[in-house]
């Protein structure tokens, strides 16, 4: 049962449109206290009542690595009222009007995806996507969703992308870059089934959690090993999508990585492929050499936005990594939050700034070719 | 160019700020701990609105890890965004190298420069950023705010890899 | 002072007669443990009679599946078993045969370190040291060795390092890639405190303890996808010496991070330099960028060369890392890689750099020096 078949939806939605502003595929919502509770069944009311979400942490409140400043949040995004992102209409000034956002992926994080009940989990997914189709998508026509899905249980998560990803407010899937097996494991073919089916991409979102340390030897102490280290997950996932042949047997799958920086990937594709020529008898039926497979189903979010001491490093490992194969993402409202104004170096190619701002996302997202965009 | 009269000296309390807009810029003047300093609001790094929405903060610092981490309130303001952390009375970035190091970084000498209140036994040194900062006196009751005594804002070259002759082997 | 070389100082000559060089140093070649009956002969009464009534079980790790075509180069000199490097002989004459380098230092990669029990890993490891000792080190004078730990427990591999250094033939510390608890955790600080004490540089070097998924996000199916991701862990253990303040608390310390790649090293650095702007408040005994530090302080075997052996590649690669000393020579003998180790030199156009990477970037580790024609010095 989706928003549109309870009547609920205020206006149809036609597929984004973006001429001259922005596509920005990481703004992340926050549902106001108490707001999920009309999504939910009253069996999970009672049961998020009594036991509460429980994930791979033993604590009731904060997650993993608590975020050091003011809950990861920039200090002046904070509404009069509850949480950084919850707010429509501070979304809307701060992201949307400021930048000209044509397009902004929500991507709800927070623990529904995660939770070690994975049937609570599934119920929590779901409130999440239809709290965020009817009080965000279908109230602001420049915002689309990213579903969460319980990606550990796969037939529990392609039912969800079943249940609602033919809703026009649907963009993307999202899943979550520290998972219990490498995403290219057998275990997650269900999803990605489901998600070609739909024609969905899936944007795979850096995150704490998912049942093993934050690095495979271990875990890190302070703040700055931990964060520096998501990379990691993301090598290891790159790794694993490709090796595993992933994209041979969904050639239509496509995936975006948001938050895992973007020139780390540059050298990683070389290095595969150099260990691939002495090795490729072990994966005999993948069919292309791993650096081939980015161009049509790897993407890679700009934000944090490396910074190298010489700038034409950025734009050298881009070019390496793939022109068509980035997309901007500003964060909002995290602490280390790009500025579609401000987060590039002076003198960024303009034409490879416009792929990355627009042309890009309409190539992951089907998006409506703009006759205009011919010319760029 | 001219001086401003921003604020009565009551009127910022002690470990406050008060942000103003004065020929156009936003301005943040801050009290800490009875002296007056007044800075852009504006975080030279991405354009973060650094007085409106920074934490006043202190500055931790430490002889050897493992050991005791010293702490000194009231020392910085720290960018809403990226938590970067600016000295508030000289308007320095705080990378927190040794003193030792400080030739590595290209230092560009303006007037009321970091230079002139280097901490002696050689502790914090300065980042490649620079907030824009106003000369601040307080005249009898009032706080004032004179713009031609500008210390521009400056984004350094960034730090390359140190050259041949400078490393060690 | 190794056996082989001679120091000017040493001598009361006149000034025309013997000069010396900064060596050619393979920085990473391994040694095969033929079987694990080959370590009885080390083992004292008690290790030895447990052993043998458990039927000797085998500690070969699968880093290098012996079957695969990593395991070996085809041209590698053979045992009667098929396979190379399992005798000093084999080893020295392949490796020393074209005159190229004048030292190798051996990892060897039996993995007593996937031990749980305490004292096995403890008696397995300074066997196999004795091993190394006396079935190859006393058989030629160019070859050097790592000293194997029982990393598991950080005081026992503090213990091993203080009575191996004293044969200074043990040039270097072996750990391995993937540890159960990072290396920069205070609990793992005596191996620092040892190796900086001896003066040796601490090899992390691929492999694992495999005490826990060798990823974060799991386990990889094939080996290909755990040997390319294996650079994931080291940048953790990276981080881990820097945050932890390793480099601080024993200054002297160099890492070799070795048959882990180098190409990821920039954009790393990149990142975790602006990340410690950040959160700088947390670890304030770092007192420089971390990309300094690393630049100083660690360095990282040429082979695999990951692509960096294309034209051009090499210069981009140390362009972007900020530093023409972090890389050394290794060949990784007897591994077979897409490239050999001395194509490294087809990625620049800099004969400096190629200079750097043969000889003078692994003077200050291993301190190898050996008698020049000429005084050039260095």
């Amino acid at each position: 049962m989706t928003i549109l078949d309870n009547g609920i939806v205020a206006r149809p939605l036609g597929k984004p449109v973006v001429t001259t502003g922005i596509i920005d595929v990481d703004i992340h919502p926050s549902p106001p206290a108490g707001a999920l509770n009309e999504y939910l069944s009253s069996k999970w009311q009672k049961h998020f009542a009594e036991y509460g979400g429980r994930t791979h942490v033993g604590r009731t409140g904060t997650g993993e690595y608590p975020p050091l400043y003011g809950g990861s949040m920039r200090a002046d995004a904070w509404p009069e009222k509850g949480l950084p992102g919850s707010d429509l209409g501070l979304i809307q000034k701060q992201v949307l009007d400021e930048f000209n956002v044509q397009l902004g992926v929500l991507q709800c994080l927070g623990v529904p995806m995660q939770l070690l009940n994975q049937d609570f989990s599934a119920a929590m997914c779901q409130a999440t996507n239809d709290w965020q189709l009817e009080h965000l998508v279908y109230q602001e026509p420049r915002l689309r969703a990213a579903i969460p899905i319980p990606f550990e249980s796969p037939d529990l998560a392609a039912a969800e992308i079943c249940r609602v990803g033919s809703d026009p407010g649907v963009i993307s899937i999202l899943m979550l870059s520290k998972t219990l097996r490498p995403l290219g494991n057998r275990h997650y073919w269900p999803i990605y089934q489901a998600a070609v089916d739909h024609g969905l991409p899936i944007q795979v979102h850096l995150s704490q959690g998912g049942g093993h340390p934050n690095t495979g030897s271990g875990w890190t102490s302070y703040q700055v090993e931990y964060h520096t280290g998501h990379t990691q997950s993301f090598q290891s996932q790159l790794c694993s999508l490709i090796f595993e042949g992933t994209f041979d047997r969904f050639p239509d799958l496509k995936f975006v990585f948001v938050e895992g920086n973007v020139a780390h990937f540059a050298p990683l594709m070389q290095r595969m492929d150099y260990h691939w020529e002495t090795l490729r008898s072990e994966v005999p039926d993948l069919q292309r050499k791993p650096s081939e497979y980015i161009a049509d189903h790897i993407w890679a979010s700009t934000q944090p936005i490396d910074e190298p001491d010489k700038p034409e490093h950025l734009v050298q490992m881009i070019e390496e990594f793939g022109v068509g194969n980035v997309l901007f993402a500003s964060d909002y409202p995290h602490f280390d939050f790009d500025s579609a104004a401000g987060a590039f170096p002076r003198n960024f190619p303009a034409d490879l700034l416009d792929k990355i701002m627009r042309g890009n996302g309409q190539r992951v997202f089907g998006l409506e070719a703009n006759p205009a965009w011919r010319n760029m | 160019m001219a001086k401003y009269v921003v604020a009565s000296v009551g009127e910022i309390p002690l470990n406050e700020r008060k942000i103003v807009e004065l020929e156009g810029r936003r301005i943040g003047i801050f009290n800490i701990e009875g002296e007056f300093f007044a800075l852009l609001d504006q975080c030279p790094h991405a354009g973060a609105p650094l007085c409106s929405y920074g934490t006043v903060f202190g500055v931790s610092s430490a002889k050897v890890p493992g050991g005791t981490i010293e702490y000194e309130r009231g020392r910085t303001v720290r960018c809403p965004w990226h938590q970067w952390e600016f000295d508030i009375r000289t308007g320095q970035s705080w990378y927190d190298p040794k003193n030792s190091r400080v030739r590595k970084y290209e230092v560009e000498v303006v007037p009321g420069s970091p230079d002139a209140v280097t901490d002696p036994d050689g502790g914090l040194q300065a980042g490649p950023y620079v907030m824009e900062g106003y000369a601040v006196t307080v005249q009898d009751d009032v706080v004032v705010v004179d713009t031609s005594r500008r210390r521009p804002a400056s984004r350094r070259q960034p730090v390359s890899a140190p050259s041949k002759d400078e490393r060690t082997s | 002072m190794s056996a082989s070389t001679v120091a000017t100082e040493d001598l009361d000559l006149p000034p025309k007669t013997k000069h010396t060089r900064a060596a050619v140093v393979d920085c990473d070649v391994h040694p095969v443990l033929p079987s694990a009956q080959s370590l009885l002969p080390y083992l004292d009464d008690y290790w030895h009679d447990q052993l043998v009534a458990q039927l000797v079980p085998s500690y070969e790790p699968n880093y290098h599946p012996p079957g695969s075509p990593i395991a070996q180069r085809k041209d590698a000199q053979v045992g009667s078993d098929g396979r190379a490097a399992t005798t000093a002989a084999d080893l020295v004459a392949d490796l020393f045969s074209d005159g190229f380098a004048d030292f190798a230092v051996l990892n060897c990669l039996y993995g007593v370190q996937q031990i749980q029990q305490p004292r096995r890993e403890q008696a397995h490891a300074r066997a196999l040291n004795d091993w190394i000792a006396e079935e190859w080190l006393d058989h030629d004078a160019r070859l050097r060795a790592s000293i194997v730990v029982p990393q598991g427990t950080p005081q026992l591999a503090a213990e091993e390092i203080v009575s191996r250094a004293k044969d200074r033939r043990f040039v270097q510390v072996l750990l391995l890639g993937q540890s159960e608890l990072l290396y920069g955790r205070q609990i793992n600080w005596p191996i620092w405190e040892a190796a900086e004490h001896a003066g040796l540089p601490v090899a992390i070097h691929i492999g694992g303890v495999f005490r826990q998924a060798p990823t974060s996000a799991g386990w990889p199916s094939t080996y290909l996808e755990w040997y390319v991701g294996q650079q994931s862990n080291v940048e953790a253990q990276l981080s881990s010496l820097v945050a932890e303040g390793v480099f601080q608390k024993f200054p002297e310390t160099k890492v070799v991070v070795s048959e882990l790649g180098f190409n990821w090293v920039a954009p790393y650095l990149w990142k975790f330099d602006k990340l410690w702007k950040s959160f700088r408040t947390e670890t304030p005994w770092i007192d420089r960028p971390p990309s300094e530090i690393i630049r100083e302080n660690v360095r990282f075997t040429i082979a695999p060369s990951d692509g960096a052996e294309q034209p051009g590649r090499l210069d981009a690669a140390v362009d972007r890392m900020g530093s023409d000393r972090m890389l050394v020579y290794s060949s990784d003998y007897p591994h077979q890689h897409s490239s050999a180790p001395r194509d490294f030199v087809n990625g620049t156009s800099d004969p400096a750099l190629i200079e750097r990477i043969s000889r003078l970037n692994s003077a200050d580790l291993y301190r190898l020096t050996v008698e020049s024609d000429t005084n050039k010095g260095e």
